[in-house]
């Protein structure tokens, strides 16, 4: 178990600055998915933790004690690889057992606990197998294993489930949550895909542009996302309302009570947060149906994206939508 | 990523093979370099350079005029006996160049052929156009059902898309095995020395009469330097072209009976005519009637044969010892570039240039070197054997390279692995199956080696093939058959353990 702290952290790449004064906490025992673009920075975050990037500027902290200039091998994590990263030459057994024999643990009990942690990952079977002779699914288990053989303080994750069908992502999702609770690490999840983030993570930390701008726990950020930048990015929509009397904003016959006086106010909700009644008029662009209702595509006046949203039923092309929840947006 | 010194190493491996052209080059230079003008109006010079594009020419659109309705029909029919038909026309592209050049003299005194630039363009087709073939047939292969599909839903006739889909994604096959023919046929110099005459000698031949017979230094490397600049543009012009992308899609072949296979058919019977041809021969005497199969445990006698200047047994030995040595060097190096991805592609743009050099121009390079410098003439054997198999080992060992994972060595760290660890470990055992792999084909290719080792080789340091060409000079073609058939052999057997050796890399198979 561990706190993972990172303090002020820049690392520039030939000129381009992938990290620009990261700060990050990740409390004991969390799982804390890093949410962000392609490009954010948020696997170079991930490697400069593991040990694999030195940072140019800044520290990392585990627990308390700085491991900024410890080698990778000496730092004791556990990481997934966006590509697995499997020894092609070695058999499932092998590779587990390869992290436990590397930190001196004689070979014949290195391959018992490789035994009890294939169980654990229900890849008992596979022991003698190739990675080319596993199913995607499979070799991602594998990959978990490996990483949690030597039972770390702190399992890393960078995009592993990125290439698998939805079904099997959650279903890996769900392990690696049970495992957390059976093993008690600290987890770092880098993903790009916010409904993954929100699946696994109990916090959030969302990059861009190599900051991170917004960090809490899930709840907390998905209910008060602060910026446009990361409403939209957790799937909100955005729209401008203008201060029709002090203390009242209003779009269409929207109106919400908000205390700025700044004239203007920027608000977001999520797409299910909305109703069929008075309040923002929309234009119908593309409609999809899901479930028992609908998904439906609209643009606004007030919005400069086009919208989504979820209702039961689609009243024609042009209709009003009451938003039952929202929040400011700066 | 690799720590800042294997990055040294792996830099300096990569620079390696480039740095010894470059060195071999300079005394060339010293020496050339102020009589390039008289080239250009050395008349024996310039036929020489006129009939080395008119044969590499005729050979390369007999090659691709061969290679296209070939590589067509394997692409588009499962016929009975197809890949046997594939084996057996690509077998030529990978024999030693004196086997081809003595097969086809043995084809030209049964007075089967007429000497000169027609046999010499048929040798040089010979050896290519079963590659010519696979090019055609595998850029069909990669256009792929799908493709050719997309286009017929897309309203596209039969029609069109043979000429939108069909035609341009083979195009880049036929010109690419044109360009490589015409290379290849240009520096090649077994086969227009043993098939030419006083009025067809290539540049290749011309080079090494004025050095060996004609003893003329100056006008050798200046002839040299004029075959440099030639073939680095050749070479310029066959990297622009590209290599072929790997197809993934395997195109489903129509069965079809035999009957449209008579083109392959008469192909393979063509193409195996030779190989048979220098076989049969080694055994046997026409003009006395002999049959003799003894004559190959005479090649490893170790009593002094005039022939040769040496006993038989002595190239024998000595090209296997080359072969050996030429593999290690390959070994050691592709290991150190294994640490740094940077230095693999560095290595690789680096030394796609000498894959069309001719290589009598660098031996004549690495000859004047060790003249001046002192190297022991295996040494300069060696070194040019090891600068001649360097670019293909290379592809090799970047082509299993890739399908490795980039972040093995990371893995590896985060496990708990010291740097050292890891390399021996982890990458060297992951990456084993193509080092060996690359370390053969290197083995193969010094083996049958024959035009720098030519220039290079004394009585003393004398190859397999050097043997085989003197034999064939000193008219003892029985001889001469068995020596090139045993490099055929020899070859051939290195390839097949490489074939082996990459059929075992269980983990690198898509």
């Amino acid at each position: 178990m561990a706190e993972i702290r990172v303090v002020d952290v820049r690392k520039r790449f030939q000129g381009t600055k992938a990290l620009d004064g990261v700060d990050l906490t990740a409390p004991d025992g969390m799982i804390t998915a890093v949410l962000g673009p392609s490009g954010s920075g948020k696997t170079t975050l991930l490697r400069v933790i593991a040990g694999l990037e030195t940072p140019d500027e800044g520290r990392v902290y585990f627990d308390g004690v700085d491991v900024t200039d410890a080698p990778a091998s000496e730092r004791g994590v556990g990481m997934v690889f966006q590509d697995l990263a499997l020894f092609p030459h070695m058999t499932v057994l092998e590779n587990v057992s390869f992290g436990l024999e590397a930190r001196g643990m004689p070979r014949g009990e290195a391959k018992e606990r490789a035994r009890e942690v294939l169980e654990m990952l229900r890849l008992e079977g596979l022991e003698d197998r190739y990675p080319h002779q596993l199913s995607g699914g499979q070799q991602q288990r594998v990959a978990i294993a490996r990483a949690l053989a030597p039972d770390p303080r702190i399992l890393l994750l960078d995009e592993p489930f990125g290439s698998l069908d939805a079904k099997l992502r959650e279903e890996l999702l769900w392990e690696v949550r049970r495992l957390r609770e059976e093993n008690g690490f600290t987890a770092i999840h880098v993903t790009h895909d916010q409904s993954e983030a929100m699946a696994i993570a109990d916090r959030l930390a969302v990059m861009n542009e190599g900051r991170i701008v917004r960090e809490g726990g899930v709840e907390e950020v998905v209910s008060d996302p602060r910026t446009v930048f990361v409403a939209s990015f957790l799937g909100a929509n955005v729209v401008e309302l203008v201060e029709v009397s002090p203390g009242v904003y209003g779009a269409g016959r929207l109106t919400v009570r908000y205390e700025v006086g700044l004239g203007k106010l920027r608000i977001g909700f999520y797409p299910e947060d909305v109703g069929l009644g008075e309040g923002l008029p929309v234009e119908v662009e593309a409609i999809s149906r899901w479930r028992s209702g609908y998904r439906v595509k609209v643009r606004s006046e007030f919005s400069r994206e086009e919208m989504e949203v979820w209702l039961p039923r689609v009243p024609g092309r042009e209709f009003e939508i009451e938003v039952r929840r929202w929040f400011p947006l700066h | 990523m690799g720590g800042r010194g294997e990055h040294l190493a792996a830099l300096a491996s990569a620079s390696l093979a480039p740095l010894l052209w470059a060195i071999a080059f300079l005394p060339l230079m010293v020496s050339g370099v102020t009589h390039i003008p008289e080239v250009f109006t050395d008349p024996a010079i310039m036929s020489a350079l006129l009939f080395s594009f008119e044969q590499a020419l005729l050979a390369s659109i007999i090659a691709v005029g061969v290679g296209i309705p070939l590589g067509y029909v394997n692409a588009s029919f499962d016929y009975p006996g197809r890949r046997l038909v594939e084996v057996i026309t690509l077998a030529p592209f990978t024999m030693p160049t004196v086997s081809v050049a003595l097969a086809f003299l043995l084809i030209v005194r049964s007075g089967l052929l007429p000497p000169g630039l027609l046999a010499i363009s048929l040798a040089n087709a010979y050896f290519n156009f079963g590659f010519c073939a696979s090019l055609v047939s595998s850029s069909l292969l990669s256009v792929g059902k799908r493709l050719e599909e997309a286009a017929e839903v897309m309203g596209a006739s039969r029609w069109m898309v043979w000429k939108r889909v069909i035609i341009p994604l083979a195009f880049r096959g036929v010109s690419y095995g044109f360009a490589l023919t015409f290379t290849l046929s240009f520096t090649s110099f077994a086969v227009p020395l043993l098939l030419g005459g006083p009025g067809s000698r290539t540049l290749e031949v011309e080079i090494y009469s004025l050095y060996k017979v004609f003893l003329d230094e100056e006008r050798a490397s200046s002839a040299a330097i004029l075959q440099l600049i030639v073939t680095m543009a050749l070479t310029f012009l066959l990297t622009m072209r590209g290599v072929e992308a790997r197809s993934l899609e395997v195109r489903r072949r129509r069965s079809a009976r035999a009957g449209v296979a008579l083109l392959p058919y008469a192909l393979t019977l063509i193409s195996s005519y030779p190989m048979a041809y220098l076989v049969i021969r080694s055994l046997y005497n026409p003009f006395t009637g002999e049959f003799n199969p003894w004559v190959y445990l005479r090649l490893l006698s170790p009593s002094y044969d005039p022939a040769i200047g040496v006993s038989p047994l002595r190239p024998l030995l000595n090209s296997i010892y080359y072969a050996v040595m030429t593999s290690l060097i390959v070994l050691t190096i592709s290991s150190v570039l294994l640490l740094s991805r940077r230095a693999m592609r560095l290595a690789s743009s680096l030394s796609i240039l000498p894959l069309g050099t001719s290589p009598i121009t660098l031996a004549l390079g690495l000859l004047l070197l060790s003249y001046r410098v002192g190297i022991p003439g295996w040494v300069a054997i060696v070194l040019s054997h090891f600068l001649i198999a360097f670019p293909f080992s290379l592809k090799v060992l970047e082509s299993g390279v890739a399908g490795l994972s980039p972040h093995l060595m990371d893995a590896a760290e985060t496990l708990g692995l010291s740097r050292l660890d890891t390399i021996f470990k982890v990458v060297l055992p992951a990456a084993m199956p193509t080092v060996l792999s690359s370390a053969f084909y290197s083995l193969a290719i010094s083996l049958s080696e024959t035009s720098a080792s030519t220039l290079l080789a004394t009585p003393e340091t004398m190859t397999l093939t050097v043997a085989a060409l003197r034999y064939s000079g000193a008219r003892r073609f029985q001889l001469a058959s068995a020596a090139s058939v045993l490099v055929m052999g020899l070859t051939w057997l290195f390839l097949w353990v490489k074939g082996r050796v990459e059929s075992r890399l269980r983990w690198v198979r898509e």
